[in-house]
C-alpha cells in the first residue's frame, strides 16, 4: 500500500537500510541483555536439576535405564519451557515499551508541529522517554527556534520600514530586501 | 507554558507491524529453544550399556562435565538469539529509525534555509502522523510566506499612481505584514 505521505505514482524501492546505534542499537541491547539474563538463570536450574536427577540415577543405577535423556527429559522440558515463556514475555513487554517510547516522543513532536502551525514556535516539545527521542525533540526545538528568528527578525524589519519615514530612493532598496528576505521564509 | 499532552487519533504504527515484530521475536526465541533442546538431546541419548558399575560411571561422569555441556549450550543458544534480535532490531525498527533521519535531514535543511521538498516516507514506514504534522507546519508557513509577498506586490500596484499613494500603500502593507507575522512566537 502506498504511504499518504508518498507522492501519487512514485513507488519507492527499499534499498536502503538505515542503522541508528542509538535506537536499533539500544532496543537490541536490551532484549539480548534479558536473553543472556535468561540463560545464565535457565543453566544454573538445569545444573542443580539434572545434575541431581543423575546423581539419584546413579545411585540406582540398577533399574534399566537406556539414555540419560530419559532421566533429565521432565527437569529439561520443563526449564526449557519456562525459558521460552519467560523470555519471550519479557521481551514483549520490552517492545511494548518502546512503543510506547516512541508514541511519547513522536507524540510530543507531532504536537509541536500542530503548535507550529497555530503560530507556537517557541513551546518546547519537551519529549521525555528514550534518548534518541530528547533529541530528535530538540532538533525540532531548534528548527522552530530557527523559524521563529527568521520571523521575528523581518517582523521587525517590516515595522520599521514601515515607520521609517524614509526618503523614497531609500525605502525602496529596504522594500525590496525585505521582499527577498520572505521569500527565502520556508523555501 | 507546557505543551498540552498527546492526543492525536491517528496510530503511529500499523497493527499489522507491531504484530509481525512480535511473531518474529517469538520465533527467534523458539528457534533458539529448539537448537538448545537439540543440543541436550544429543549430549544426553548416548545409551547407557553395561552393569551397574558401568552405568554408575557412566552417569558420574556425565555429572562432572554436565557445567562445561551447560555453558557451551546456554552460550550458543544466547549467540543463536541474540544474532537474531540484532537482526530483528536492524530490520524492523528502520522503519521507525529511517523516517526519523529522513525528518532529521529535511529540518536541517530547513534550518540552513536550503529549498525542501514535503517529507514523504516509504512504503511500510511507521511514525507517519509525524510527516504529515510536519508537512502541514511548513504548509501554512509557506502559505503565509506568499500571503505577506501578495500584500506587498498589491501595494506595489497603487505604485502606477501618484508616488504619494504609492508610499502609503507600501507602508500600510508592510505594517499589515509586520502584524500578520506577530502570530507567530
Amino acid at each position: 500500500m502506498m504511504t499518504p505521505t508518498a507522492p501519487q505514482g512514485t513507488q519507492f524501492r527499499r534499498k536502503i537500510y538505515y542503522i541508528n546505534p542509538r535506537f536499533q542499537g539500544g532496543a537490541a541491547l536490551g532484549i539480548s541483555a534479558m536473553v543472556v539474563a535468561g540463560g545464565v538463570l535457565f543453566g544454573a536450574l538445569v545444573y542443580r536439576d539434572v545434575g541431581n536427577a543423575l546423581w539419584e540415577a546413579a545411585l540406582r543405577g540398577h533399574f534399566v535405564i537406556d539414555t540419560p535423556y530419559e532421566i533429565v527429559r521432565d527437569a529439561l522440558l520443563w526449564h526449557l519451557a519456562g525459558l521460552s515463556a519467560t523470555v519471550s514475555s519479557l521481551t514483549v513487554i520490552v517492545f511494548l515499551f518502546l512503543v510506547k517510547a516512541v508514541r511519547i516522543g513522536v507524540g510530543r513532536a507531532i504536537e509541536a508541529f500542530r503548535a507550529s502551525e497555530k503560530g507556537d514556535l517557541s513551546t518546547p516539545v519537551e519529549a521525555g522517554g528514550l534518548k534518541e527521542f530528547r533529541r530528535f525533540g530538540e532538533l525540532v526545538d531548534l528548527t522552530r527556534e530557527s523559524a521563529l528568528s527568521r520571523v521575528a527578525m523581518l517582523r521587525e524589519e517590516a515595522a520599521s520600514l514601515a515607520a521609517c519615514g524614509l526618503p523614497a530612493e531609500a525605502f525602496r532598496p529596504r522594500w525590496e530586501e525585505l521582499k527577498r528576505k520572505i521569500r527565502e521564509v520556508a523555501p | 507554558m507546557n505543551m498540552p499532552p498527546p492526543s492525536h487519533p491517528e496510530p503511529l504504527f500499523e497493527e499489522g507491524y507491531r504484530l509481525r515484530f512480535i511473531l518474529r521475536l517469538c520465533l527467534a526465541f523458539a528457534a533458539g529453544t529448539a537448537a538448545l533442546y537439540a543440543i541436550f538431546y544429543f549430549l544426553l541419548s548416548r545409551p547407557l550399556t553395561g552393569d551397574y558399575a558401568g552405568v554408575f560411571h557412566a552417569l558420574r561422569n556425565l555429572s562432572v562435565f554436565l557445567r562445561p555441556v551447560i555453558a557451551i549450550s546456554v552460550l550458543v543458544y544466547v549467540l543463536l538469539v541474540c544474532g537474531a534480535i540484532s537482526a530483528l532490531c536492524v530490520y524492523g525498527l528502520h522503519k521507525v529509525a529511517g523516517p526519523l533521519y529522513r525528518m532529521e535531514r529535511v529540518m536541517e535543511e530547513i534550518r540552513e534555509g536550503t529549498p525542501t521538498r514535503t517529507v514523504s516516507f516509504r512504503e511500510g514506514d511507521q511514525i507517519e502522523p509525524l510527516a504529515r504534522a510536519f508537512n502541514g507546519w511548513i504548509g501554512k508557513l509557506r502559505q503565509d510566506r506568499q500571503r505577506w509577498l501578495a500584500m506587498m506586490m498589491d501595494a506595489e500596484r497603487y505604485c502606477l499612481q501618484d508616488d504619494a499613494t504609492c508610499r502609503e500603500k507600501m507602508e500600510e502593507a508592510v505594517r499589515k505584514v509586520a502584524e500578520d507575522m506577530a502570530r507567530y512566537h
